[in-house]
């Protein structure tokens, strides 16, 4: 798939990409056996141990091929574990498959990978129809660390944060707020501060621990994280602030200290002080 | 003389008696029809007539449970006067004059709302009133054909004085006041004229097989009729030849009747009969009988559509944002009421608004009273709309009560020629907002529409996008619509809708039909991918991060899918190269391939199934020619395709697996296969005897030597 200049958004991409179709044939194996689903596995895995490039060509070119959704997924598996970009072709694919489970699979694959063609690739798929390659896609693009996704990863966010009635919130907010936290900066965090009271708290919990244990976000940023989500003086809260503490092991910068009292403030119905 | 005198007395008796006997026959079975030149005298008489100015009024009765109504002048939306009263029907309006039923009285008041004079009510409804010359006919009865007691009087306008009454056991239409001329319809099948003054019915047409209901004075002449207007005159006497306008338009929303039932009085308030009917107007001016403008209006509850009865085109569609309350027609367009008190006027031609003013007083019932020439004009701000985009506002909106009205919109959209008319039908098509119903109905008609491609290419650009909120478009709908225009600018467009996982299954056999019968060779790579992808698409996956297999792939949608890879094959035999149609090989011996894709790849590697593409592709004329000199490759491997299956059996358990089984053969012209070489010789043993069961097509050739390389690669 070849995208169309950066500043893309989902619907831009799905309307100026196409298919790598003039890549030449990849060519499997004439001793891997495609109709037996078995015999294939084996083949894969075996190739898997062995040399990379050829193992990511060759499972490459029976993903190509069309294998069953099992031998697909196994398949997408070992690209990802390979991490080579002789995949891409086929994760490209696969990315557009017509199951969601397969197009997860992929969006793993295209983490792993790697690239700016998958890398808008997978971007297309925050728009995608299921709730769960949505949410996979929005995290996937903050694992891949493309920046230029950000203002789509707030107007996706923005799109379910209408509709969600799960307190736990939707997979694309999780993801989204992921994403955000891992890519953006510390404008963005504070950005996502906003969103504090009006998502669901657990869906930006992930993201804001994530905030915390960057190295190159400042104390004040981390302290006004901590500071906000104190004022919450729910439950939820006072466990973030305590795994907070934990995961800091022993540092004492501001917000650490911070986030301990505040932790100790928060009163629980029936819990302990 | 004094045999004259006896004669003389006895012819003044016959004619006393006859005089006697015409009066005391008046609604009498019996009475003959009247005669064209009897006919015609009175014809003549209303053509001479002066008629009197129509003030132009609204009278809207007041929605429960405030009671009476408020009468206001037209254009303007002046309040003239306001009547408190509990009504019993629908009040009339005769000139300068409202006439309702109140209990036990027939009320005539003025248009400012005062009351001018009361009649007894005699227990009936109030049918109809018109005024002219300084008196008022009314009807009364109202409880239709089937209880036949009315009354007939006419009545000073100025004191209600009586000057013309008849209690008859008849039920009575609308009727119509011509100087001292009484046009009264009777028991369905009447129109009888009354002289006021001696009160003799001086005439009588009989409707015959036409149902007569009303009479109305328009202009120089007088009409009547239920189902067809008819205009009075001395072909009157022969109902074959009177001249007539009728309205055959099908599929009218509600399909409502000429006219509502005249013998049956509309009720004081919301009606639905009002709401849902045919508005037209006689238009004198035209000879023999004709429309006001041209036009028959179909009024169904906020929608309106201007019908020309002549050619049954619809001509334009107007959607009101409310309700409309009552109509009436005038040369240049219909003047309306809605619910919430606005005046409005469509034009005739157009269906744009030329007029609105808000009169500031809820209707539930809107009698409406203007002059045949009444045409206000001004600013409105509605920008002008086509006649299509009136329709296609019509054929939307979320009103579930619409639905006659919106698949009325789409069927006149559908009528419409114009590329306009397809991209509106496109609209309808594409967005999700209209029912499935119509959608299907304008899908339907794309298909058969000569224009209008570019609209459905425009419309295939858009894809499904769950954070721009922007749904999947109609992908089945238009790839049919594009297939029948032979539209190959839609290609690229139908190759990304194949490739994109949202769109629906049952899209895709259309889909992938209409870029087989495009006959673009661009599509063979993508339909190859799709072949491959989907053919052994079967069975579970494991999710992400491990756990039990899952099939998430849905009954109903294997159907379609395995629809499409059919499609897909025939396309790809038809239009692939040799390299392409060896893949379609591959595919139909692997296990997990549907039967119906692996007969299809056979069928289509035999050449079967393969004509109907290349019928309505671009084609060569067909020649008659002798036989090929020999053999070309694409027929050898066509032929040894139905037995590749068994030949790769062969290479089940060897120690080696080559890229490539060389088969050497010599063939002659009957196609008998013979002198087998297989290289690797390590399976000649198996294979040889398997390529000689081949049959090759009849050739020129005599003995010539052939090759298949059987490739084992995937």
């Amino acid at each position: 798939m070849i995208a169309a200049g950066i500043g893309w958004t989902p619907a831009a991409f799905a309307q100026t990409t196409t298919h790598a179709h003039d890549a030449p044939d990849a060519v499997v194996p004439a001793w891997w056996d495609m109709n037996d689903a078995d015999a294939l596995l084996e083949r894969m895995q075996q190739a898997a141990a062995g040399d990379p490039a050829t193992a990511s060509r060759n499972i490459s070119a029976a993903l190509m091929h069309g294998v069953e959704p099992r031998v697909a997924a196994f398949g997408l598996h070992a690209l990802a574990a390979l991490a080579r970009r002789d995949g891409t072709v086929a994760v490209q694919h696969y990315l557009e498959h017509r199951r969601p489970t397969l197009r997860r699979h992929a969006v793993a694959a295209a983490v792993a990978i790697g690239g700016a063609v998958l890398a808008r690739a997978v971007a297309a798929r925050v728009s995608d129809p299921d709730p769960g390659v949505r949410g996979d896609a929005a995290m996937a693009l903050g694992e891949m660390g493309d920046r230029s996704a950000i203002g789509s990863l707030w107007t996706a966010m923005d799109r379910d944060l209408q509709g969600s009635l799960d307190p736990e919130g939707t997979a694309l907010i999780r993801g989204c707020a992921h994403a955000i936290a891992r890519i953006g900066d510390e404008d963005a965090i504070e950005r996502l501060l906003g969103y504090v009271r009006r998502a669901p708290f657990r869906s930006l919990t992930e993201a804001f621990e994530l905030a915390l244990r960057r190295n190159n976000l400042s104390d004040a940023v981390k302290t006004r994280v901590v500071s906000i989500i104190g004022g919450l003086a729910t439950r939820d809260a006072r466990d973030f602030l305590l795994r907070a503490v934990e995961n800091a092991r022993g540092r004492t910068p501001q917000w650490v200290e911070l986030a301990r009292v505040s932790a100790q403030r928060i009163q629980v119905p029936g819990g302990e002080p | 003389m004094s045999r004259r005198l006896p004669a003389l007395a006895f012819g003044l008796a016959a004619t006393a008696a006859c005089a006697s006997l015409s009066h005391t026959r008046a609604f009498d079975l019996s009475y003959p029809a009247s005669s064209g030149s009897a006919l015609d005298a009175i014809a003549a008489r209303v053509r001479d007539a002066r008629e009197a100015a129509t003030p132009a009024v609204a009278v809207l009765v007041a929605p429960r449970p405030a009671q009476g109504f408020t009468v206001f002048g037209l254009p303007s939306g002046e309040r003239l006067g306001q009547v408190s009263a509990a009504l019993l029907g629908r009040p009339v309006i005769a000139g300068d004059l409202v006439l309702g039923r109140t209990a036990g009285a027939v009320v005539a008041w003025s248009l400012a709302g005062a009351e001018r004079w009361r009649v007894p009510d005699h227990g009936y409804n109030l049918v109809g009133a018109s005024q002219d010359g300084g008196r008022v006919a009314i009807t009364l009865g109202g409880f239709g054909l089937s209880r036949r007691n009315g009354v007939a009087l006419v009545v000073d306008a100025q004191s209600g004085a009586t000057r013309f009454e008849r209690v008859e056991p008849v039920a009575f239409g609308v009727p119509a006041l011509v100087g001292d001329d009484l046009f009264l319809p009777w028991n369905g099948q009447n129109l009888s004229v009354f002289d006021v003054r001696s009160g003799d019915e001086a005439a009588r047409v009989h409707g015959r097989t036409d149902l007569i209901g009303f009479a109305r004075r328009e202009g120089n002449a007088v009409w009547y009729g239920a189902r067809a207007l008819l205009r009075f005159g001395a072909t009157s006497a022969d109902m074959a030849t009177v001249p007539r306008a009728t309205f055959t338009k099908e599929g009218v929303p509600g399909a409502p009747p000429f006219m509502a039932d005249p013998y049956v009085t509309l009720n004081a308030g919301l009606d639905a009969r009002e709401r849902v009917r045919l508005a037209w107007r006689p238009d004198a001016a035209a000879t023999g009988a004709s429309f006001a403008g041209a036009s028959v209006y179909s009024v169904f509850h906020r929608d309106v559509f201007g019908v020309d009865p002549t050619s049954n085109e619809v001509r334009w569609g107007y959607v009101h944002n409310a309700d409309l309350a009552g109509v009436e027609v005038s040369r240049e367009g219909l003047a309306a009421v809605d619910e919430n008190g606005h005046f409005l006027f469509v034009d005739a031609r157009t269906g744009v608004l030329r007029w609105r003013v808000d009169l500031h007083a809820a209707a539930a019932q809107a009698v409406v009273q203007i002059p045949v020439d009444f045409a206000p004009t001004g600013h409105v701000e509605e920008g002008a709309r086509t006649p299509v985009e009136g329709l296609l506002q019509c054929a939307g909106g979320t009103d579930s009560r619409l639905m006659p009205a919106q698949l009325f919109a789409v069927r006149a959209l559908i009528d419409h020629d114009g590329p306009d008319a397809t991209h509106a039908l496109v609209n309808v098509v594409t967005h999700r907002r209209f029912p499935q119903e119509l959608r299907a109905a304008a899908g339907e008609a794309i298909t058969r529409r000569s224009n209008g491609a570019e609209a459905m290419v425009e419309a295939l650009a858009a894809h499904y996008d769950y954070v721009a909120d922007i749904e999947a478009p109609p992908v089945g709908l238009l790839a049919r619509g594009i297939a029948a225009h032979r539209e190959r600018s839609a290609v690229p467009a139908l190759i990304a809708h194949l490739q994109d996982p949202a769109t629906p299954a049952s899209d895709l056999p259309p889909l992938v039909s209409a870029l087989r019968e495009l006959g673009d060779p661009a599509c063979v790579r993508p339909l190859v991918d799709f072949i491959r992808l989907n053919h052994a698409d079967t069975g579970a996956a494991p999710p992400v991060g491990g756990g039990d297999p899952i099939d998430e792939r849905m009954v109903s949608d294997q159907e379609p899918l395995e629809a499409a890879l059919e499609q897909a094959v025939t396309a790809v035999a038809a239009l692939g190269t040799i390299n392409e149609r060896r893949i379609l090989a591959e595919v139909a011996v692997h296990p997990r391939t549907a039967r119906v894709v692996s007969e299809a790849i056979s069928r289509a590697l035999r050449g079967e199934g393969v004509a109907a593409t290349t019928q309505e592709a671009p084609q060569v004329p067909m020649t008659f020619q002798a036989p090929p000199s020999r053999v070309a490759m694409d027929a050898v491997e066509s032929s040894f395709f139905p037995l590749r299956q068994e030949l790769l059996e062969c290479l089940r358990g060897s120690a080696s697996r080559p890229a490539t089984v060389r088969i050497s053969f010599r063939y002659d012209g009957a196609g008998a296969v013979s002198h087998v070489m297989v290289n690797p010789a390590t399976f000649q043993a198996c294979m040889g005897p398997i390529a000689a069961r081949a049959r090759l097509p009849e050739s020129g050739a005599n003995r010539e030597i052939g090759t298949y390389n059987l490739s084992t690669m995937h």
